[in-house]
């Protein structure tokens, strides 16, 4: 049982993740726009694995520890809001790595803000040194603008919802409770 | 399979198998997490001129890149090799390759966003060599190590001696 709420956790987190990909395709994917394609591919599963399964496997495993200690409502309350609490956070990171351009310079780049003499620079400058890179690709973060932090968030409200419903659920709060006891 | 001890109303103890899928995610969130902090700190020394702010780049290697990844990858090698019995060959083999490609994959991202023009965070300009060593050598040897830790009788028994990996 354990690990089926792992995988379904897991499963429900991938297809939140997926959904975002599709509807905010174009705001998540800006990063990687103008490159070759083995980069958009690369980039679109590592949106996957940190948005989806890495969410996923979180509330996969605070989920599994609940439901071994009790299956009760309480269980199940405290299960949804440390499984939400972990999804939001990850998403939250990430979420403020696309569109945050400040933050993502503290975080991956060697440089201040202030250091960088234009938001173009990110992208603009050194084009030669690229030469998978279009010349006519987009500013950073343009259209990230426009990637809502609500409506991004709601697919993984959904999943760790349903994931605690399966897990904690009338039928298999039953199976727990006439477990044989194997003294 | 669960074992009820001896009061049945809410202990229970668990069996190897039931704890499998929680303490190999628990591994690589574990191992991710070492990784991750120790080349934070390794790139400061090695490349002490690219490190500006602190915060925002604690945030984001270890929420993101130790946990989430850590945590992404342990969940793809359960789920991959979950039809396998724990300590088998094809487990070793499979929760090796998937966890050590889940990471390869991260660690090329991770690579190609540091050769972006104005990034730059980990010495891909200076030294890409050693960023793609660190990055896609040591991920699929990390992948590899947490299968080891996972399937073999000597990395159980190391495991079992962490308390929270038991």
């Amino acid at each position: 049982m354990s690990a089926a709420i792992v995988r379904v956790s897991v499963a429900l987190g991938a297809c939140a993740a997926l959904v975002n990909l599709l509807v905010w395709h174009q705001p998540i994917m800006e990063m990687a726009n103008g490159h070759v394609w083995a980069v958009k591919v690369l980039f679109a599963i590592w949106f996957v694995l940190g948005w989806g399964v890495a969410t996923g496997a979180l509330t996969g495993l605070a989920l599994s520890s609940m439901w071994l200690r009790s299956s009760g409502r309480l269980s199940a309350a405290v299960a949804f809001v440390v499984g939400l609490f972990l999804t939001f956070t990850v998403c939250l990171v990430l979420h403020r790595f696309l569109t945050d351009e400040k933050f993502m310079h503290d975080a991956v780049s060697g440089q201040r803000p202030d250091e960088v003499t234009s938001s173009s620079s990110i992208r603009g400058m050194d084009m030669d040194m690229h030469p998978g890179m279009d010349m006519d690709m987009p500013s950073a973060h343009t259209q990230a603008i426009g990637f809502n932090r609500v409506m991004a968030l709601t697919p993984n409200f959904i999943a760790v919802a349903l994931s605690v419903i399966y897990a904690f659920g009338g039928k298999r709060r039953r199976m727990r409770l006439s477990k044989p006891c194997r003294c | 399979m669960t074992t009820a001890v001896a009061n049945a109303n809410d202990f229970y103890e668990l069996s190897p198998q039931l704890r499998r899928p929680a303490r190999t995610i628990k591994l690589y969130i574990f191992l991710g997490w070492i990784a991750e902090t120790t080349f934070l700190f390794f790139g400061m020394f090695m490349f002490p001129q690219l490190h500006a702010p602190w915060i925002n780049r604690l945030i984001w290697t270890q929420i993101m890149c130790g946990i989430g990844m850590g945590a992404a990858v342990g969940a793809l090698a359960y789920v991959a090799a979950s039809g396998f019995k724990q300590g088998s060959r094809a487990a070793l083999i499979i929760t090796g390759l998937v966890a050590g490609t889940a990471y390869v994959v991260c660690g090329t991202v991770c690579y190609w966003v540091d050769a972006l023009p104005g990034m730059d965070y980990w010495g891909s300009h200076e030294n890409p060599a050693l960023f793609l060593l660190k990055g896609d050598g040591g991920g699929f040897g990390l992948g590899l190590i947490g299968s080891w830790l996972l399937n073999t009788e000597k990395g159980v028994s190391l495991l079992n001696k962490i308390p929270f990996l038991r």
